[in-house]
């Protein structure tokens, strides 16, 4: 009797396995009648974590609201968390396993541009879908992406406009920390501030390592700069680095009456980890800050912190809201509203139907463009605050459209194609 | 001869309070004037809001400042002829929006008389709109107020902007009796400064070449640093050809060069200085770093890869001391800071106490071992505090530590900076007193020279190691406490900051020595802080190189003399 079962059990187990095995070579079998699944691509642990958990939190506060209001087309999302450690090879096989053996409809993640360029052929190979919700260096424009955050014309470029215009800066102190997003956005602010007659002698470029934390030497150095009364720091620095720069920036005795720093890296959420006194008074440009006063922010803001709580995340009710994770929130909706719009789930339809579309978010509405997969957005300077939040100053009229090549780094007016796309297309250079 | 200074300090703050008390007494004008100014922002000519801009500035009245910058930002309404402030909108259930209307002078909120507060459709509201120019201008004028504030630091500011370019000229007088008569030299000094620099801009060279060139000395003599780009500039000109009459021009140019030549000498002297207190003060910060690990690894021989995560507990025990006092920097009580230092100490040393008697007593004397639990022990550490504390979490300067010290003209030392030298100090004091005259020393020099020696005569050699790790970690805790003043705080602090700075300073000085530690960490630190700012050719070495060079530097070092700077004598050097 004992015998028999097992011998049954066996079968049966081996049946269901060689049926499983069937249904994976067979392909595409959706995840049930009533789920649509969904991949979130964000580092929870390693060095981004620092930054990336609130988005893959955020992303998830969208889910369930989309849930609990019946789904997309009657399906409910379940969404696939995986880790990528921040590591970018890792990036690339998650990605790999989120569109081959989880069979997700879209994936919603990374950070870092060398993690969005590690799964970009991934991408393109199998004709899946990102949405990309950080701000970066432009120069890229894949159809498998969609990007929901700034180009440099975006943020880098009205900051420098309004550092000359309404703070009157005549001399630009360039310094970030050493990779692509730094080095790329001094190219195109460079380019600029040439194109409005600022002599070679008022820009100085300048690059720490990663982890970098002496800044006496080059605090010391912005002091002799600035002495005349007309400079100010495009300030690219990225991460721990801001704490000990903007520390020993207060402590030398300069302020932001002295020399302001504009900031590109710096939103909320980064300034919760930070000693907030020595930064009032410096500014940041980004699309969105939580002290936006609409309506439908306030209830975005509270909304979040009361997820944050309710899932016991740390920092719990205190958390902010800030650019990326309006971004990442966002996302979620645009990619909801363009699966309603081409009722299917299916990539080149939903990609079609996200061009131009209109949509409300937290901080306001935007639209996508009708072609080259960025956002149009409305853009934002805001001075840092006592609290950690941002005081808004200055408010683009109406949205500033995106360009995914910088006319500043291609002033012929020659920009590549767009790479990847339906299959068949030639991915072109990858 | 100390009681004349005495008697002259206590004379000088008795003025100085007396002038600081008298300031605003005397600037102070009606409420009424200044709302009938603040009613003229609103005017439809625009002549008449410019004069109410510099009427409002000129009453030096501090609370103009907030009026000022609520023009500039666009946050002032005219409602029923009256200006009110309207910083926040609300809606109702039907999406009207409406506005709570707040007093512009007073900031509190509008009453009506029933007690309640206005809350006003936004429709009814009329904005006053502010053009570039005008938002310019609100920005002077507020700089303008400042000179009039009783705030010493504020006062300085105002006293700087307004010589910044292009110059406020309506400053003139009151920078005039700035420059005769404040009660701090630095705002004299700067006054004077900014007074010239408006002046140098109103003469020209081709009119009046005789006070012109007569402010640009005055400026050399003042070695100003503001007036450095300007001079510079005006001499490349000069060098380019102006058209000036031959006698001038040469009169001209050798003032001029004279003059920048003055301050680029006293710059480049108080940059050397400057230079050699941060390559100190990195120095210290090093030394710090490495004490511990100068005893964990130096002394006792375990490659302690949990190091860095040791300091980086005593730098959250930091933030749970703040957390403990409520220290936030609207309400701060700095004593959380003086608490924290033993809590640090303590909270590693116990942690470090754990780490001895749970895994590194049964790994002395294999290195390979060691290296890789102690690391597998630095990650446990990581992601427990990542769970407890998130990311992102700031710890708050106590209000001492901020700010610096002008000990010169345009050297300024910060005051965390100066903190850590005097700790540095005292911990390398306080390891030498343990280690040379107490018994504990003695005890624990005999353990790790001749370990069965010492246990033949009676020395407990197993506690000794926990005592020795323990204090060892302690230290490290301490160099955490220290490092929240300059630097931030995250879980992996330890691995991306500290651990490979601390082994670098500790095998480049020799392992096991204290001496080595110390002339190691000075070392480094000033090559570093010497090399940073150097420039060969058009070529500036940066943050970056600077880096690159001196690890080749030591790898070199290290060719020469493998057992580092003071290498150990007896027993030890054979482990």
């Amino acid at each position: 009797m004992l015998r028999f079962t097992l011998k049954l059990r066996g079968i049966i187990a081996i049946g269901m396995l060689l049926l499983a095995v069937g249904m994976f070579g067979a392909g595409h079998v959706n995840a049930g009648d009533h789920e649509v699944k969904i991949g979130v691509l964000h580092s929870l642990s390693g060095t981004m974590a620092i930054s990336e958990t609130s988005l893959k939190d955020v992303v998830l506060m969208a889910v369930e609201e989309i849930n609990a209001a019946g789904g997309v087309m009657g399906k409910q999302i379940e969404p696939v968390v995986v880790d990528p450690a921040s590591d970018w090879d890792l990036f690339a096989e998650k990605a790999k396993d989120l569109i081959i053996k989880d069979e997700v409809a879209t994936v919603f993640g990374c950070w870092t541009s060398v993690s969005r360029k590690s799964v970009l052929p991934v991408f393109e190979e199998h004709n899946a879908l990102l949405f990309y919700p950080v701000q970066y260096e432009g120069e890229e424009q894949s159809l498998n992406v969609f990007y929901t955050a700034a180009t440099p014309n975006q943020q880098l470029v009205p900051a420098a406009e309004y550092m000359m215009e309404e703070i009157g800066a005549k001399k630009f102190y360039l310094l970030g920390t050493d990779y692509v997003f730094p080095r790329t956005a001094n190219k195109v602010l460079k380019a600029f501030l040439k194109t409005k007659g600022v002599p070679d002698e008022n820009i100085v470029e300048e690059y720490t390592p990663f982890h970098h934390q002496d800044y006496q030497t080059i605090v010391g150095k912005i002091k002799k700069f600035a002495a005349g009364g007309d400079a100010c720091v495009l300030s690219t620095i990225n991460g721990d680095s801001n704490v000990p720069f903007y520390k020993e920036f207060a402590n030398q005795g300069l302020t932001s009456d002295d020399c302001p720093i504009m900031a590109f890296s710096v939103a909320e959420d980064e300034l919760r980890a930070m000693d907030v006194p020595p930064l009032v008074g410096h500014l940041a440009t980004w699309n969105y800050f939580q002290s936006i006063k609409t309506p439908e922010n306030k209830k975005f803001v509270k909304n979040f912190k009361a997820f944050c709580e309710r899932e016991n995340l740390p920092g719990g009710s205190k958390r902010v809201t800030d650019d990326p994770i309006e971004a990442a929130y966002f996302g979620v909706y645009v990619w909801k509203a363009a699966v309603e719009k081409a009722k299917s789930f299916e990539v080149d339809k939903v990609r079609d139907a996200v061009y131009g579309l209109e949509f409300d978010a937290p901080g306001g509405k935007k639209k996508m463009h009708a072609n080259n997969q960025h956002t149009l957005k409305p853009v934002y300077v805001g001075e840092i605050m006592k609290n950690g939040q941002f005081k808004i100053i200055y408010k683009s009229d109406g949205l500033v459209s995106p360009d995914s090549y910088s006319a500043y780094l291609h002033p012929d007016g020659n920009f590549p194609a767009p790479t990847g796309g339906p299959k068949g297309r030639t991915t072109a250079g990858m | 001869m100390q009681r004349v200074t005495l008697f002259y300090l206590i004379a000088l703050l008795f003025t100085s309070f007396s002038l600081s008390l008298a300031l605003p007494s005397s600037a102070q004008s009606s409420d009424e004037f200044i709302r009938a100014e603040v009613r003229n922002l609103a005017d439809e000519s625009r002549s008449i809001r410019k004069a109410a801009v510099m009427a409002l500035a000129k009453t030096g009245d501090m609370r103009v400042e907030a009026i000022l910058e609520s023009f500039k930002l666009g946050e002032l309404y005219l409602w029923s002829d009256v200006v009110v402030l309207c910083k926040e909108t609300f809606e109702d259930d039907d999406y009207n929006e409406f506005c709570r209307l707040v007093d512009v002078l007073t900031g509190e909120p509008m009453l009506d008389a029933g007690g309640k507060r206005y809350e006003i459709p936004i429709e009814e509201l009329e904005e006053i709109s502010v053009s570039r120019a005008e938002r310019k201008l609100a920005n002077n004028a507020k700089f303008l107020v400042r000179l009039s504030s009783p705030d010493n630091e504020i006062r300085m500011s105002g006293a700087k902007k307004c010589g910044d370019p292009p110059g406020i000229i309506e400053s003139v007088p009151q920078l005039e009796q700035m420059s005769a008569h404040d009660s701090v030299k630095k705002i004299r000094y700067i006054a004077k400064e900014s007074l010239l620099l408006i002046r140098l801009n109103q003469t020209s060279l081709e009119k009046d070449a005789e006070p012109h060139l007569a402010i640009v000395s005055e400026l050399g003599n003042m070695k100003s640093m503001r007036g450095l780009p300007r001079l510079q500039e005006t001499y490349h000109e000069l060098s380019a050809g102006l058209a000036l009459p031959e006698a001038t021009e040469e009169e001209a140019t050798n003032t001029y060069k004279f003059a920048i030549d003055q301050i680029n000498g006293y710059q480049s002297f108080v940059g050397g200085i400057g230079n050699i207190f941060r390559g100190l003060s990195l120095g210290s910060v090093l030394i710090l770093m490495a004490l511990g690990l100068a005893i964990t690894f130096g002394l006792m021989g375990v490659i302690n890869m949990a190091h860095g995560e040791l300091m980086m507990i005593g730098a959250y025990a930091t933030f749970e001391m703040q957390r403990v006092f409520g220290h936030t920097p609207d309400n701060p009580s700095d004593l959380y800071y003086v608490a924290a230092l033993p809590v640090a100490f303590l909270t590693a040393a116990f942690v470090g106490y754990l780490i001895e008697i749970s895994v590194v007593r049964h790994l002395y004397r294999r290195p390979l071992e060691s290296l890789l639990a102690t690391w597998g022990i630095g990650l446990i550490l990581i992601q427990v505090v990542r769970i407890r504390y998130g990311d992102n979490i700031g710890v708050n300067a106590p209000t001492w530590a901020r700010g610096g010290l002008e000990v010169m003209q345009d050297l300024i030392v910060p005051y965390s900076r100066c903190f850590i030298i005097v700790l540095c100090g005292l911990c390398v004091l306080l390891i030498y007193y343990l280690m040379n005259h107490t018994k504990l020393g003695l005890r624990m020099r005999a353990t790790m020279q001749n370990r069965n020696m010492a246990n033949s005569v009676g020395v407990n050699t197993q506690r000794v190691d926990r005592y020795t790790f323990a204090f060892g970690s302690g230290i490290a805790g301490v160099a955490g406490y220290a490092w929240t003043l300059i630097g931030g705080v995250t879980p992996d602090m330890g691995q991306t900051n500290f651990i490979i700075d601390s082994f670098l300073v500790v095998v480049t000085g020799g392992v096991g020595e204290l001496i080595g530690v110390i002339c190691a960490g000075l070392g480094i630190g000033v090559l570093t802080k010497v090399i940073e700012p150097m420039t060969i050719g058009p070529f500036v070495v940066g943050a970056i190189w600077a880096k690159i060079l001196l690890l080749l530097i030591i790898v070199g070092f290290i060719q020469f003399k493998p057992a580092g700077l003071f290498s150990p004598k007896g027993r030890l050097s054979d482990v």
